[in-house]
């Protein structure tokens, strides 16, 4: 609320004035556990949001018409703008006036009349466009898109064709193998089939980037990869029973994918174009001396552009919580002869099913041995990010690869642990040392080199000690979570 | 080389969107994968395929743009929040409806 008294720009206010209706959705729906409270909040918040976004259009108008964001240089074209907005105003009821559509008689009336024929015109649409059907939604989107892309190519005529010379056998056999698994992804029937040709297309994606030098993102997909193929093997497990088999498809669902994918291939050939401009990178590659380090990809990410690493993490950390804010599976069990009860926190949990840890001793041999291999490397990768391919995100993953092989092996109850204070620690750790150099009067997120024991320390590898636990954390809050519903 | 990277986007963008258009909950996720790994072999695209990796002080010869790849990393690892989010939310869902076919 101070924020929006005191904003002096026009979408800083609108900012504030968002932050404001969400602070009394959440203060209507208070009562959460009441019904009426909860549709309250949600009318109410529609109510706001729609009549933020008004305003921000009306903001945008004022902006056009005066020439400036700045609510002070605003004031100043007061004139100007009183001016302007009156002859919209007399436009406007000159229109409504000829069209006759509301009986101003009384205000009243007219907001009945105007409701009535807003409810006609909603059902209207609602028959022909809102089917209620997610997939329906998004067949639009891509309609849409391809539509307007479409159009737009066709009537400018502007077509940048990929490069086709120097083609390597190497990536070539690695994008076919990415091809043909992404085409299996798409059309095998047996779900479990269908994942793990998804692990073979990220596998392959990963062999791409590796070759076409991109190193430092070649490992973080490859361990992404075999996280999140655990993920979905878990929730196959989690969601069996739901699977209602494969189903055919219209012939229209392929027809808009293919056209998606036709236009896409011609909007890459454009991409491509791009990198023959000048880049904003060359005076990254030139002062990556002052940062202390040698691998580029790596300083822009804990160094020249911290911030968006800051951002970064911080969804990352939503998603996790979010997950970990779903996972009580048990308490929202529903008995099978009451049907579901939403929200109810009184339910007795049930213990946990009895720890029955895979029989395989080769596994749990190769657990042993490995985990702590794997984990020494993570620590390695974390440590030399700065000089070679590696860094606190993909060194994250490793070490909550390794977490989840040890608890394939001995029991998944050894995956039970507080990953909701790893995530918040390392968070805690970047933000952190991102404030640190305010304390001497430098910027956020100015690192500085130290020597300690003639080597030299970037601290920048303190920041990314933050992203590496928050990275880890999320990660096993994901995998623990999920199986918990296996 | 830049035709056969481009094909892969094309084709990870339809089996992508394809996926999207289909009624299971988990295939749905697969495809929204499948459009996350598209989009971040594009933005490798705009970075040039000429080049070695982004590394100082290895071997002589033109570094290839660095920044599309630090994009690409963090990209790669918030996507993978947001399956594992998605994943978690259809289990969910699933709890409450009986089945993963969102459908009303």
């Amino acid at each position: 609320m101070l924020g929006a008294v005191l904003a002096d720009d026009l979408i800083l206010l609108c900012a504030f004035w968002e932050l404001t209706s969400l602070a009394s959705f959440f203060l209507i729906g208070y009562r959460h556990d009441t019904a009426e409270a909860r549709a309250a909040a949600t009318q109410a918040l529609i109510v706001t949001a729609v009549g933020g976004v008004a305003m921000l259009a009306g903001f945008v108008l004022l902006a056009q018409a005066g020439g400036s964001w700045q609510i002070s240089a605003l004031v100043g074209k007061a004139a100007q703008i009183v001016a302007g907005g009156l002859a919209a105003l007399v436009l406007a009821s000159r229109v409504m006036s000829l069209h006759q559509v509301l009986t101003w008689a009384s205000t009243g009336l007219a907001y009945d009349r105007l409701y009535e024929e807003a409810l006609r015109g909603a059902k209207r649409l609602t028959d022909v466009y809102l089917t209620g059907r997610a997939r329906d939604y998004y067949a639009y989107i891509v309609l849409f898109a391809v539509v307007l892309l479409g159009y737009g190519i066709a009537s400018t005529g502007i077509i940048i064709p990929p490069s086709v010379g120097g083609v390597e056998p190497g990536p070539l056999i690695s994008v076919a193998i990415a091809i043909i698994a992404a085409l299996a992804a798409a059309r095998l029937g047996l779900l479990v089939a269908a994942i793990l040709a998804l692990g073979v297309t990220g596998y392959s994606v990963s062999v791409v980037y590796l070759l076409l030098s991109a190193p430092d993102i070649a490992i973080t997909q490859a361990v992404v990869e075999t996280v999140s193929l655990i993920l979905f093997l878990v929730a196959l497990t989690a969601l069996a029973r739901a699977e209602s088999g494969y189903q055919p498809r219209p012939v229209s669902d392929a027809a808009l994918a293919v056209a998606a994918g036709g236009i896409s291939i011609i909007l890459a050939g454009m991409i491509e174009a791009v990198s023959g401009l000048p880049r904003i990178s060359e005076q990254f590659i030139a002062r990556a001396g002052e940062a202390g380090g040698k691998n580029i990809v790596n300083l822009i990410v804990v160094d020249f552009r911290g911030w968006d690493t800051m951002g970064e993490i911080g969804v990352l950390a939503i998603a996790a919580l979010g997950i970990l804010a779903l996972a009580p599976w048990r308490r929202l069990h529903p008995p099978a002869a009451h049907g579901p009860r939403r929200g109810s926190r009184d339910a007795p949990r049930v213990p946990p099913p009895a720890e029955a840890p895979m029989t395989s001793v080769i596994l749990r041999t190769i657990a042993t041995v490995a985990s702590p291999i794997i984990i020494a490397y993570a620590v390695l990768l974390w440590a030399t990010g700065h000089y070679g391919p590696g860094g606190g995100f993909v060194a994250g993953l490793m070490f909550a690869a390794a977490i989840v092989l040890r608890a394939e092996a001995f029991g998944i109850g050894r995956l039970n642990r507080r990953w909701d204070l790893l995530i918040v620690a390392g968070l805690l750790l970047a933000a952190g040392s991102a404030a640190v150099p305010l304390a001497v009067g430098a910027p956020l997120l100015k690192h500085t080199l130290v020597e300690i024991g003639g080597r030299t320390f970037a601290s920048s590898l303190i920041f990314d000690l933050g992203v590496f636990c928050l990275v880890a954390g999320a990660a096993l809050a994901a995998v623990c979570s999920l199986s918990e519903a296996a | 080389m830049g035709i056969t990277v481009a094909l892969l986007v094309g084709v990870l963008v339809a089996t992508g969107f394809f996926l999207l258009l289909g009624r299971s909950l988990l295939r749905q996720i697969i495809g929204l994968t499948l459009l996350s790994h598209a989009a971040n072999v594009a933005i490798l695209l705009a970075a040039g395929l000429r080049g070695r990796a982004p590394i100082l002080g290895e071997a002589p010869g033109p570094l290839t743009d660095p920044l599309p790849q630090a994009l690409i990393l963090t990209a790669i690892v918030i996507s993978f929040g947001v399956t594992a989010f998605l994943l978690a939310l259809g289990y969910r869902m699933h709890l409450f409806r009986g089945n993963d076919s969102h459908e009303q």
